[in-house]
């Protein structure tokens, strides 16, 4: 893997493959803060009032660590990092990780070589750049990036918007998208046991109105019911019709016969056009299937509907 | 960790939201219909209830016509009264017209299920009346 340090004025370089890159401290500011707080996440909170007035204005990014003699805190410009792997030629996607010098290299003994005027040197463990001239004796930056390991951690800068996840991104995601399964799962549960109970609460009708169980039975019964209800009816409106007909001495109902579908009926009509305009009358509310007549007598045969 | 396109995350996540969505549409219409049911069930139920007691309690039918029967306008014209498994025969001694009407009106508004009914003439004024009813 090779790492490059990357520096405000950075210069096209030609690799292959991936690289890690070490900031150079002109492209971050460092301070070593005793802060009266714990975690570093509420040292990131403090972090931009313990630079606001060392940095220029602009937007800033920060980044806090926990030490043994505090907190340290970096304030970086994203924008600026950005323009400087642009200037090498390096493609974003092909950045690993980004680090800064000051973890690297907070130890370093000897001064690191950055070109022909540059020194990288560890001044009471604040990596600094400096002339060439404060140091006699230095070693090459390249060599000694390919000799030690990386102690990192890295610096989560994004140098481009990429259309794959990483870890940290997926996580997010999942958790979002456990919350919404939880949610919908919950909502499911819910419908599930409302329609249970829904069903359950049918069969307690079914049970209370002692109703059959399948529709056809119910169809069945509720037709043989409103059957009925209308063979009723009809006898009632039939034999009120009956009763109805205009009746005096001598031509009136002798005798009637009814049934829920039939009737059977003996009048006495002395005058025949009387006799006419009953079965007429009649013939309006029934289906006359017999007639017969003896003497004054008529003999009716009906049946009704 | 290798990375993962986001492109399959969100295809994933839309086909889930999509199964999601299909299966709440179903849950809910289910629940609809289940609702719709209940209440066509009581319904029915009620109506069948009602029905039931009209026409086809044979208690309450007989209470009814005892009812009448035993309203003293009535009562004595009661010539004979004859339950025979599923049909009860009452037969009228011969009543006056007025009376008639007002029996025949008690019967026909009562719901009482009526299978046969024979009236004849008995007399001037007088109608004689057999009235079988179903139980």
């Amino acid at each position: 893997m090779t790492t490059l340090f990357l520096d405000r004025e950075a210069q096209p370089v030609s690799v292959q493959g991936k690289v890690d890159l070490v900031l150079s401290p002109s492209l971050y500011w460092f301070r070593t803060e005793a802060l009266p707080v714990k975690t570093v996440f509420q040292a990131k909170k403090l972090a931009p009032s313990v630079f606001d007035a060392i940095t220029p204005e602009g937007v800033y990014s920060y980044h806090v660590l926990k030490r043994d003699e505090g907190f340290w805190l970096f304030a970086y410009n994203e924008e600026q990092i950005i323009d400087a792997v642009t200037r090498t030629g390096i493609r974003p996607s092909d950045v690993r990780h980004i680090y800064f010098a000051q973890t690297e290299c907070a130890a370093l003994e000897t001064p690191l070589r950055l070109g022909a005027t540059r020194i990288l040197s560890s001044v009471d463990g604040v990596v600094t750049e400096l002339p060439a001239r404060y140091a006699a004796t230095a070693e090459e930056a390249a060599s000694f990036f390919e000799n030690h390991a990386r102690k990192g951690p890295a610096v989560g800068i994004t140098l481009y918007h990429s259309t794959l996840l990483d870890k940290k991104q997926f996580k997010r995601l999942s958790i979002v998208a456990g919350v919404f399964a939880l949610l919908y799962g919950i909502e499911y549960f819910t419908a599930r046991t409302q329609l249970s109970s829904l069903l359950e609460e049918q069969e307690k009708i079914a049970d209370t109105y002692r109703l059959p169980q399948t529709s056809f039975e119910r169809d069945g019964l509720i037709n043989a019911l409103n059957k009925k209800q209308k063979r009723q009816t009809q006898l009632r409106a039939t034999a009120k019709a009956l009763f109805a007909l205009p009746a005096d001495e001598e031509n009136h109902l002798e005798r009637l016969s009814l049934g829920t579908r039939e009737l059977s009926i003996a009048a006495v009509f002395k005058d025949p056009a009387k006799a006419d305009a009953f079965k007429k009358q009649l013939k309006a509310i029934a289906t006359v299937t017999s007639e017969k007549r003896t003497g004054d007598t008529l003999y009716l045969e009906a049946t009704y509907e | 960790m290798n990375k993962i396109n986001i492109v399959y995350v969100f295809g994933a996540a839309l086909f889930l939201a999509l199964l999601m969505f299909v299966q709440s549409g179903r849950t809910e219409r289910a629940i609809n219909d289940a609702v719709k049911a209940n209440a066509e069930t009581a319904r029915l139920g009620k109506q069948i209830r009602s029905m039931q007691q009209q026409w086809d309690d044979t208690k309450q039918i007989q209470r009814r016509i005892d009812a009448i029967l035993t309203q003293g306008e009535f009562k004595t014209y009661v010539d004979r009264k004859n339950k025979n498994g599923r049909t009860y025969q009452v037969q009228f001694t011969p009543l006056p017209a007025q009376t008639f009407d007002r029996l025949t009106t008690k019967l026909f508004n009562t719901p009482v299920t009526i299978s046969k009914m024979t009236v004849s003439r008995s007399g001037d004024q007088n109608v004689s009346l057999s009235v079988e009813f179903a139980l």
